[in-house]
């Protein structure tokens, strides 16, 4: 059973703002990398596609898993294209500005040819892969190895008898690590 | 790390954190920042996402208005075609190389087959545009 517009409005209205910065982190996470979305677009098309009821919203499911579920499938979607679509995002720039043919009675044709800012190499570098993460954690050890568990797929209390921690030196871990790699994406 | 398993390292990274995000307190989570403007922020989104949304279903209303009316409007113009201009657009459209036409002398053409190829070809002309 899903909600109708009204009650998915209501429910949007009703994130709390803890939930509401979850989502807002997770955005910038999926939105990474991606040269057409940026993670306000991504949020934004998502909460359209909700009231516009061209996404289901489960009733009986948390609304902040929801609005994250439909963001990851949207930016999965929209990766899918960037990558595989006929259209090639990442001109190399070096190489392509303008073509200057010169015809027979001497008429110069300039043909144009749009550039897209996004190199191969940014393009790489703005991936965000795990050993890119973990090379830009290098200053803080603790974070790293925090990193290193997830990675893993260890986490929790778990992580913290896998890291020798205390829960509580884990959790003060992981809300640095939160910090830190939102920061990240924000750059 | 070999380049096949960074894929798989790096989903589960950033499916652990989601699964930690979402069992971290809410205090940890907000780690500061105000939750007025976090609330605000959201309702705005909202605002924004429904005056959209009410954009798109009004453009797919309209849309499916021109659909239905479309064949009507379509025989009102035949009624405007002028034959010979019709002749000669079809003259020219034989000589260029985006239409293929069967060869066919215009002449042996009736005026109803000379309406509907350049109908058609009127048709492929504003699909490419």
């Amino acid at each position: 059973m899903n909600l109708n517009r009204t009650e998915i409005e209501d429910a949007l209205a009703n994130l709390s703002p803890a939930d509401t910065k979850r989502i807002k982190h997770m955005s910038r996470n999926y939105a990474h990398g991606l040269v057409y979305l940026t993670a306000e677009d991504l949020l934004h098309e998502v909460y359209v596609k909700l009231l516009a009821g061209e996404r289901v919203f489960p009733r009986d499911s948390r609304p902040v898993m929801v609005v994250i579920n439909a963001m990851h499938s949207v930016a999965s979607n929209c990766r899918d294209r960037e990558d595989d679509g006929a259209v090639n995002h990442y001109t190399e720039t070096s190489t392509v500005s303008q073509n200057i043919e010169e015809e027979d009675e001497g008429d110069t044709v300039t043909t144009v040819m749009s550039i897209n800012e996004v190199t191969p190499e940014q393009r790489l570098e703005s991936k965000q892969s795990f050993a890119q993460i973990q090379t830009l954690l290098a200053d803080d050890p603790e974070l790293q190895d925090v990193a290193t568990a997830w990675g893993l797929g260890i986490r929790s209390v778990e992580a913290a008898n896998y890291l020798g921690w205390e829960m509580h030196k884990y959790e003060a871990a992981r809300k640095r690590l939160m910090r830190r790699l939102d920061a990240m994406n924000k750059e | 790390m070999s380049k096949t398993e960074q894929p798989d390292e790096t989903a589960t990274f950033l499916k652990i954190q989601l699964e930690e995000l979402l069992e971290m307190s809410d205090e940890d989570v907000l780690d500061g920042d105000d939750p007025g403007i976090l609330r605000s922020e959201n309702l705005t989104m909202i605002s924004l996402a429904k005056a959209e949304a009410g954009r798109r279903r009004m453009a797919a209303a309209k849309a499916a208005v021109v659909n239905k009316v479309t064949p009507v409007a379509h025989d009102a113009q035949d009624i405007d075609i002028d034959i010979d201009n019709a002749r000669k657009f079809l003259e020219l459209a034989m000589n260029d190389p985006r239409y293929t036409m069967a060869a066919r002398s215009l002449s042996d053409m009736t005026e109803n087959d000379i309406i509907r190829l350049y109908r058609q070809l009127k048709q492929l002309s504003k699909d490419e545009t």
